[in-house]
């Protein structure tokens, strides 16, 4: 009995007015959900040709370029190699879509042949509309798999610097 | 408190810690969530497409590209229909507004003489052509914007890929 008496005491002395507080943390939390944004941008940075002719880092010319050409029905991948280029592989449009998996996957083989290329150009026809660019554009950045018995998503990067340009 | 006690005898103090732990939280969260957006959210008729890059935006030079208009800086500068139909790749009216923000921001200038703040972000819907996007880029490097971002809706990959077989 003594003890009991003893621990109501206690607790008595560790009340705290929390009441003040709460209204400050329902008001901000209010205030913050009226004023937050859910959905979060992020940017595509584009290389411009322009842009690289004036670093002046590289001395020799790359050897070899890879190109992917974005057509109405089709997505083409070419390789240009001394001086010549060919049309390596051609993904029709399915449906309404591109096929952008197969598209990643043949691109990350080109990675894995030249390791050190970085940069890769997208040509564009007039008539596509920008939402396909961009999905294109993150295809050739990077593919998603997901291994298997593995919820988490992996991004593998392929060509970081992408530019762009007029479908030939 | 000790009144209220004493007035009605048998009431339970309400025990508010964890209630309190989790208001906590969301603060934090919300204060969080929302320091890191740099690119201001476009108005609503502009859908931005999804991407799964995870590039951050910067702050620069804002140009809106909805079905209707295009916006320099929140101002209405030219009409989307004039631009799809005009003949030449150059938007003036983009340009001369791009060259005045230029002229108008006292930029420091790096030690070739250029001026760093060559950004410009382009939010445009994504149903546009892109016969426009490639006249706006071509009038914003004209205009002596060489680094151009275009604006996307982060899509943090929550939706899984096709599987691999």
């Amino acid at each position: 009995m003594p003890s009991g008496l003893h621990r109501r005491k206690k607790h008595e002395n560790h009340d705290l007015e929390l009441t003040t507080f709460l209204n400050l943390l329902v008001v901000l939390i209010s205030f913050l959900l009226v004023t937050s944004v859910f959905s979060r941008i992020a940017i595509q940075e584009l290389k411009l040709p322009t842009a690289a002719g004036a670093g002046g880092a590289i001395d020799t010319p790359p050897q070899v370029t890879i190109e992917v050409i974005l057509r109405k029905n089709a997505v083409e991948v070419s390789l240009s190699k001394d001086g010549k280029s060919n049309i390596v592989a051609s993904y029709p449009k399915s449906g309404d879509k591109y096929d952008l998996q197969k598209l990643s996957e043949y691109l990350l083989g080109l990675k894995n042949q030249y390791k050190d290329k970085n940069d890769a150009t997208l040509l564009i026809e007039p008539d596509i509309v920008y939402e396909d660019v961009i999905h294109v554009m993150d295809a050739m950045k990077m593919t998603r798999i997901s291994p298997p018995g593995d919820v988490a998503v992996q991004k593998i990067p392929i060509f970081s610097d992408v530019s762009l340009g007029d479908a030939p | 408190m000790k009144r209220m006690r004493r007035n009605k005898p048998g009431t339970i103090p309400l025990s508010l810690t964890s209630l309190m732990d989790v208001f906590t939280n969301l603060v934090f969260f919300l204060l969080l969530s929302q320091g890191v957006a740099n690119v201001d959210e476009p108005p609503k008729e502009i859908k931005l497409p999804d991407s799964y890059v995870d590039v951050k935006g910067r702050a620069s030079v804002n140009i809106l590209v909805s079905n209707e208009l295009i916006s320099v800086q929140g101002e209405p500068t030219a009409t989307t229909a004039d631009v799809l139909n005009a003949q030449s790749d150059l938007i003036p009216a983009v340009r001369d507004k791009l060259l005045l923000i230029k002229r108008a921001s006292t930029g420091v200038l790096d030690k070739d003489g250029n001026d760093p703040n060559q950004e410009v972000t382009i939010l445009a819907h994504s149903q546009i052509p892109f016969k426009v996007m490639k006249k706006l880029m071509m009038t914003c490097t004209t205009a002596g914007y060489t680094k151009i971002s275009l604006a996307v809706r982060e899509n943090s990959g929550v939706t899984a890929p096709p599987k691999r077989n």
